[in-house]
């Protein structure tokens, strides 16, 4: 393992005791080698970052395909009326049962007016 | 011509006219039967049953029906005529009939008591001769004076109905003898249905002309027509013929029902004497004389017929 590769395992804390012995003692000496580390450090805080990006990216994919009626969510307030108008609509046009007349509905009306023509009633009689 | 002539033709023209002016004996016979009715009451068993337009029968103590008999509208619409005489619960009777003019109303026969004037029968047959409607004393214990007359409640014509009627039907389209003597607000179909009721007298028989919102379905019976209109059916009922109630159907052209309102519909007024109409001669009767609606079963004999036996 060359001294680059030791930098990288130990920016990345995968070294062993001896092997992170050494790479401090070779850091203490050559202050090009400090160079190399500190860029390392950068490189792997930028990959962390880009890392958070896509985890959260993929957290947020993943909400939207647990929850598809979500995309609705913002559409239901609109919707109330237009249902609301539909319901009413459809129970104001179904045809209700037609009232029946009947021949005895209808005689019984005679019966009422004839019947009764020597009684006036009061209220229409004003 | 000589002048004894022409006086002796004066004075025949005279005694004709004196002898048509009079009335005749079916005529005073009637007019001596309402005016009985008015101030007397026979006490006994009476029958009286309505087959038409609806089965009702049972005992009563006054004659029910027709309800009201307009003299004029009779005397207009009717011939008068003694048909004979007969005996009607052990009493003579002088039968009196009445042959509509028009030809198509129905017709009645009256039996009247030849000492008090009263009716003891009578019957209403349809232009086909079935029987509609009877009432028959089956006993007549005594002839009860009111206290005071009574006021026999007359349907007449009335001319606020009549304008309303035409305002209705576009037009004087009224069967011919007819008059209208009310109008008023219905309700049919178990009251899901509002309608208006006309209704038509000719003095001793009545019609009715019902104006309700259009109706894909409507009962064929006898006695019974209807037409559809654009928004109403009309529908004529009555003891007529078919075609009778058809032929006026015809003339029914839908007018503004829907600008009528409930001011502007009436009945009949009546004024006799100028009193108010009564017509319960068991109020004016001495409490003691009334007769009771706690009769033994056997003396209010009821003949419940069938819907089916109807004419």
């Amino acid at each position: 393992m060359t001294m680059r590769d030791q930098l990288s395992a130990y920016v990345d804390g995968e070294l062993t005791p001896e092997e992170l012995a050494a790479v401090e003692a070779a850091l203490a000496q050559d202050p090009e080698l400090r160079a190399e580390l500190n860029a390392f450090k950068r490189l792997s805080n930028e990959l962390r970052v880009d890392e958070a990006d896509r985890a959260a990216a993929d957290v947020i994919r993943a909400r939207l395909r647990r929850s598809p009626r979500s995309r609705w969510g913002a559409w239901w307030p609109a919707l109330v009326p237009v249902v609301t108008g539909v319901v009413v609509a459809v129970v104001l046009l179904w045809p209700t049962p037609a009232p029946t007349l009947t021949s005895a509905d209808l005689f019984g009306q005679y019966s009422e007016a004839v019947l009764s023509l020597g009684e006036p009633s009061e209220e229409l009689n004003q | 011509m000589s002048g004894l002539v022409r006086v002796l033709l004066a004075a025949a023209a005279l005694l004709l006219g004196l002898a048509l002016a009079q009335p005749t004996p079916a005529q005073q016979l009637f007019a001596r039967m309402l005016q009985a009715e008015q101030s007397h009451a026979f006490i006994g068993e009476l029958r009286e049953a309505v087959r038409w337009p609806e089965p009702l029968s049972g005992a009563a103590d006054h004659f029910r029906h027709p309800s009201g008999v307009t003299p004029e509208l009779v005397g207009h619409n009717f011939e008068m005529a003694i048909t004979g005489r007969d005996f009607v619960a052990g009493r003579e009777a002088v039968v009196l009939s009445f042959l509509p003019r028009n030809g198509f109303s129905p017709n009645w026969t009256f039996w009247v008591d030849a000492d008090s004037g009263l009716r003891l029968a009578y019957e209403q047959r349809d232009a086909e001769g079935a029987l509609l409607a009877e009432g028959r004393y089956l006993r007549v214990d005594r002839v009860q004076p009111f206290d005071a007359p009574r006021h026999i409640t007359a349907p007449q014509s009335n001319p606020v109905v009549k304008r309303n009627a035409e305002r209705i039907l576009l037009g004087d389209a009224f069967p011919p003898g007819f008059v209208p003597v009310a109008l008023e607000r219905t309700r049919l179909g178990d009251g899901a249905i509002q309608g208006l009721r006309l209704t038509l007298w000719d003095g001793l028989n009545g019609t009715v002309l019902l104006v309700y919102p259009r109706q894909r379905q409507v009962p064929d019976r006898p006695y019974l027509a209807s037409r559809s209109l654009r928004r109403v059916t009309v529908s004529a009922l009555g003891p007529l013929p078919r075609a009778a109630l058809e032929g006026w159907l015809t003339a029914v052209v839908q007018g503004p029902v829907r600008r009528l309102d409930a001011q502007q519909l009436e009945r009949f007024t009546l004024e006799h004497d100028g009193q108010p109409s009564d017509e319960q001669p068991r109020d004016e009767r001495p409490r003691d004389e009334q007769p009771s609606d706690e009769k033994p079963t056997d003396e209010r004999p009821t003949d419940e017929r069938p819907r089916d036996d109807q004419p």
